[in-house]
């Protein structure tokens, strides 16, 4: 009895162990023979080398030149210190290679939002911004900037000129360096990340994250004052 | 092998794990009516701590394959999960080796663990206004790197195998409880005599 038993175990394992070699090496199989073609994911290299971009040509980053001080990563908004510090200037571009520069004081208030194509959050935020101006509640002489970075061609919602007209984005956007020049000048510490920059030229407030409209529209008017 | 046959072969190899944990207990809760479901549920024990090992080492290999080869960047949540998981792969060696099912106690804080890290992770990858709010500057845990099948993705690959380890080391036959649990067999002698 023990015996029989004893054999119907070791019966009853070997084929267990014959079911899980076979469905792996299924897996395998179907894998080698079906796996490496195209496929919706795939996206082209991209071709942001760090070598400079020939002035006026499109591409999805663009040379930053950064003038002044950079800001700290911020770590705490409840006290962020660069709040009252000029930030630097941004000399760079647009998608289609166009001038873009963005210097404290010039133009009134802005609001710059740094913009990543492939977080979730920033892609959940910009339909937020564009209700906040649907709704006719950007306080009046604020501009609003956005800032591609983070580039990744391998990451989805590429490429971010496609991405961010797709979204409905109506505003001016800077390409970012690959280097992320203008993020790293910003203090950007997360996506999306605002900025507020007076037009005195010095730091309103800085936040990072995803705002819903009511959050968003008080915290630009409390940081404006 | 290219990336794109690796993550259909990973994802595959998680499906099958995913189905082996409902194997595992469906075996179990039917092996008092069926002979069948008895002796699968007492064949899957016999080598229960080999094939837990063999879910963690090759979780170990296909999560290294996937950052060393494919270069996709670990975020925070996959290096949580990898603390969990890489180590199950050594110490459930060991007890294969020894036939030790008691490793079953000191597995179970770092399974328990990762499963809740990567169930986490995958919903926030679905959900990621769950989260913290942000996508990080580093690698950020709600990108997701694929996603085959509509849903398996890294994390719930990890999830699948923290699942079928589980399963493997504590769904035991009835037969066998009296045996398992707290105790070993004279596993060095009889493995190598």
């Amino acid at each position: 009895m023990t015996t029989k038993k004893t054999t119907t175990n070791t019966n009853s394992t070997r084929l267990v162990v014959a079911a899980i070699v076979v469905a792996i090496a299924s897996a395998l199989i179907v894998a080698v023979v079906a796996g490496g073609g195209s496929s919706d994911d795939d996206v082209a290299p991209v071709t942001t080398s760090s070598t400079a971009v020939a002035p006026g040509a499109a591409a999805e980053n663009q040379p930053v030149v950064v003038d002044g001080m950079a800001l700290e990563p911020l770590t705490d908004e409840s006290a962020d210190p660069a709040v009252g510090l000029t930030p630097p200037t941004l000399s760079g571009a647009s998608f289609d290679g166009s001038e873009l520069s963005i210097t404290p004081g010039q133009g009134g208030d802005v609001l710059l939002v740094f913009l990543a194509h492939w977080c979730p959050h920033c892609n959940a935020e910009i339909p937020v911004i564009l209700d906040w101006q649907a709704n006719g509640m950007i306080p009046e002489g604020l501009s609003i900037v956005g800032i591609s970075t983070a580039v990744s061609a391998d990451r989805p919602n590429f490429p971010p000129s496609d991405w961010i007209a797709s979204k409905g984005w109506s505003w001016p956007v800077m390409a970012d360096s690959v280097d992320q020049a203008a993020a790293a000048a910003y203090g950007v510490s997360g996506y999306p990340f605002m900025v507020i920059v007076g037009a005195d030229g010095t730091v309103k407030g800085r936040t990072s994250g995803e705002k819903g409209l009511e959050f968003l529209d008080a915290w630009v008017r409390s940081t404006l004052g | 092998m290219d990336v794109q046959s690796m993550e259909l072969f990973s994802s595959m190899l998680a499906i099958v794990a995913s189905a082996g944990v409902l194997v595992v207990v469906g075996a179990r809760l039917a092996s008092r009516r069926s002979s069948v479901a008895r002796q699968l549920s007492e064949g899957l024990h016999g080598v229960s701590t080999w094939l837990a090992w063999l879910v963690a080492a090759v979780s170990t290999a296909g999560s290294l394959y996937f950052s060393e080869v494919a270069d996709y960047v670990p975020c925070r949540l996959c290096w949580f999960q990898r603390i969990c998981m890489y180590p199950l792969a050594g110490i459930l060696l060991v007890a294969a080796l020894r036939r030790d099912r008691s490793v079953k106690w000191y597995a179970l804080p770092l399974a328990v663990a990762g499963l809740g890290v990567s169930t986490y992770h995958y919903v926030i990858e679905w959900k990621p206004a769950l989260g913290d709010g942000a996508c990080s500057v580093g690698p950020s845990c709600t990108d997701i790197w694929f996603r085959e099948f509509g849903f398996v993705t890294l994390a719930f690959m990890a999830w699948a195998g923290f699942a079928v380890i589980l399963a493997l080391l504590f769904v035991t036959p009835a037969s066998s409880r009296s045996v398992d649990d707290g105790e070993h067999m004279n596993s060095t002698s009889e493995m190598f005599d």
